[in-house]
């Protein structure tokens, strides 16, 4: 969590790139700071050699010092540092000083001045030379003057210079770090009134949170929260009618369930009590065929609600599958039940759902179908479509009926089975998340009910392997 | 008593009604709100229980009918939904009583009992007439203190007595009363059960008086 936060994340895009910069500036900060104090000492040497050189004087064609040792005390800048100072002419006549300082390496043209690096009595000094041009000497002779310093005051500034321009440096960088926490934990304070604000909001409050004092950057966020929680309720209440609906459908086989062992309780005789037992068995399988369709409904619910799943199935397979786990129940009922599968009909859908799709409605069809009638199972592809059919030869659905059965729970009236309500409502649902289109029609023998389902062909390429031999 | 049970599922009306049977009411079943509004234009009921949701005909409709034409009976209303505004709108449609699904038989039958002491006016669950007592609760009768062996058939045609005590009867409305749809009983034959009850209630002072082309009634012998 820590690695996160905001702050930690800024100091370390901001800070550690300064860090690193002020680093590998140390050096040239260095050499910088050195050449400001050579710079500097260069031209007080320069200076204190002009004012040598302004103590000459001509006599008869030869040139004379006028310099007491008094006034080369002045040119001592630095208590430290010692200075040293030589005048020499052109024909090598030392006019004063010492006399064995380092000479520049190259002639020098008049009025000008060179300063360079040198040793002088093992000690390193820095050397200005300056020529000093005599107009009345003959041949024009000229003077060269020469200030020597030991290096003590030009180290000093160096450090003292280099020092200050780091520390600067790293001022400035303790500066933007301290801002850069105190600006982010000043930005981010609307951020925790509204933490704030969210925790104390009450679980079942609707109305979208209200951010405006949030960053513009993070309102794209609360947005999204905003929706989030909107779906969240969206869903919520979608189970709250589930959770209503299927305790209203359950109500009733409880009661039925109740009064039976009321029943068999204060019946006398044993055939009653066995009879009562049995019907409550009867009464308990529905009740938990209920259930169990109940909770598929509500899988298939949010299936269709969600994002599709993307899988293909080959609903030839599953139809056989589900025909053949529907033969003991067709045999209770005398049913002869059969089916028309083609090659493989690959279908947008996972197996299990559209197992489930195709179960209900062989269900439906065993339940609601003709006792010892027949019952139709059809899989065709045309390539384009996948077309499911389940005929059985049964009473029918009305036409002003085939649209309300697919609400949750209608029942038709007059209905003698125990249906559940949820079958058609499960079919459909299923559908939807395949994009297939459920329709109810008369059986084309004229008697009963066709349930047409018709896929969407999927690529064949993604469907799974073919199945072996058809059924019948 | 006679009952009229109109529940749309089967299952339920078909065990409510062997139940109530076994608890000697005698139960007409109807699943529709049709049927149920036709019975109730012919057959004179002691109490109708009336689920809402019916097919047809809706069970607010039924009631709403029957009360339309001043037909009193009790009715008790089984609902399956518990909001306030279906218990509130059973009741102000004209209904006596309701009962939320899943309910104990043992409730139904104590509201229906209590209903019916609401429109005979007998507040105290025990109704005597001389010697001879009946327990509405237990629907058991006795005299001078000692049970009354009675069949179902005797059962039925003295709670009718008793609970009218003291006013007249007629045969026809008496077989009604004990008649269920499918099992009709001719009014000659109220004559056979009222012959063996008279013997059983001999013993007391209690007495079934025949008034020649009135009926019925259950007096005390030494009353007038």
């Amino acid at each position: 969590m820590r690695d996160k936060s905001l702050r930690a994340q800024l100091l370390r895009w901001v800070l550690v790139p300064l860090l690193v910069l002020a680093l590998l500036d140390t050096g040239p900060a260095y050499f910088s700071a050195r050449e400001t104090a050579i710079d500097g000492q260069d031209r007080i040497l320069l200076g204190s050699a002009r004012v040598i050189a302004e103590r000459l004087y001509e006599q008869e064609g030869h040139s004379f010092l006028d310099f007491p040792p008094a006034a080369f005390e002045l040119l001592r800048t630095d208590a430290r540092d010692l200075v040293y100072y030589e005048v020499v002419t052109s024909a090598g006549v030392v006019l004063g000083g010492h006399s064995d300082l380092p000479r520049p390496t190259h002639a020098l043209a008049p009025e000008q001045s060179i300063a360079f690096d040198a040793t002088y009595a093992g000690v390193p000094v820095r050397v200005v030379a300056f020529l000093q041009p005599q107009l009345e000497s003959p041949e024009n002779a000229s003077v060269l003057v020469e200030v020597a310093q030991t290096l003590h005051s030009q180290r000093a500034l160096t450090l003292h210079l280099w020092t200050q321009s780091v520390s600067y440096q790293w001022l400035i960088i303790a500066l933007a770090g301290a801002m850069i926490s105190i600006g982010v934990r000043r930005e981010l304070r609307p951020l925790k009134r509204f933490g704030e604000r969210l925790r104390q909001r009450p679980v079942a409050a609707l109305e979208p949170l209200d951010a405006d004092d949030v960053p513009a950057e993070l309102q794209p966020v609360i947005q999204s929260l905003n929706d989030y929680v909107r779906r969240l309720h969206e869903l919520l209440a979608a189970q709250g009618r589930f959770i209503a609906n299927a305790s209203h459908q359950l109500r009733t086989p409880l009661t039925v369930l109740s009064t039976q062992l009321d029943y068999a309780l204060h019946g006398m005789d044993t055939r009653g009590r066995t009879e009562a037992l049995q019907a409550m068995r009867m009464t308990l399988q529905h009740g938990i065929r209920l259930v169990s369709q109940m909770l598929s409904f509500s899988r298939a619910e949010a299936r269709a609600d969600g994002p599709m799943q993307g899988g293909t199935a080959d609903l030839t397979d599953v139809a056989r599958q589900a025909v053949e786990e529907a033969v003991v129940a067709a045999l209770k009922r005398n049913v002869d039940l059969g089916c028309e599968l083609e090659g493989p009909a690959p279908v947008p859908g996972s197996p299990q759902m559209l197992h489930e799709l195709v179960a209900n409605l062989i269900d439906n069809a065993l339940r609601y179908g003709r006792d010892g009638g027949v019952v139709t199972v059809s899989v065709h592809s045309d390539g384009e479509r996948v077309r499911l059919s389940v005929e059985d030869d049964g009473p029918g659905i009305s036409p002003e009926q085939r649209e309300l059965v697919f609400e949750r729970f209608y029942r038709l009236s007059g209905e003698m089975c125990e249906g559940s309500g949820l079958g058609l409502s499960i079919v459909r649902e299923i559908a939807l998340a395949s994009q297939a289109t459920v329709v109810l029609a008369d059986a084309p023998s004229g008697r009963g009910l066709l349930v047409r389902v018709d896929f969407p062909s999927a690529p064949a390429a993604q469907a799974e392997p073919p199945p072996a031999a058809p059924l019948q | 008593m006679r009952i009229l049970l109109v529940e749309d599922n089967q299952q339920l009306a078909e065990w409510l009604g062997r139940t109530l049977r076994q608890r000697r009411y005698t139960v007409d079943c109807v699943f529709d709100g049709d049927g149920a509004d036709t019975l109730l234009m012919t057959q004179p009921y002691d109490a109708v229980i009336l689920d809402l949701s019916l097919p047809r005909l809706g069970g607010r409709d039924v009631l709403h009918r029957l009360r339309e034409r001043h037909n009193d009976v009790p009715v008790l209303i089984l609902t399956a939904t518990a909001t306030l505004e279906s218990r509130v709108g059973a009741l102000n449609s004209g209904a006596d009583d309701y009962l939320i699904k899943p309910f104990e038989i043992d409730e139904l039958e104590a509201r229906v009992r209590a209903m019916l002491r609401r429109v005979s006016q007998h507040k105290d669950p025990v109704l005597h007439c001389g010697e001879l007592s009946y327990d509405s609760n237990s629907r058991a009768f006795s005299a001078r203190g000692w049970p009354l062996s009675l069949t179902p058939r005797e059962h039925a045609v003295l709670e009718v007595l008793m609970t009218r005590c003291g006013r007249t009867v007629s045969k026809q409305a008496l077989a009604d009363s004990i008649s269920s749809v499918k099992n009709d009983i001719a009014p000659q034959a109220i004559e056979v059960y009222i012959h063996r009850l008279r013997k059983k209630l001999d013993p007391s002072d209690a007495a079934i008086i025949n008034l020649r082309g009135l009926g019925y009634l259950l007096k005390r012998r030494d009353e007038g």
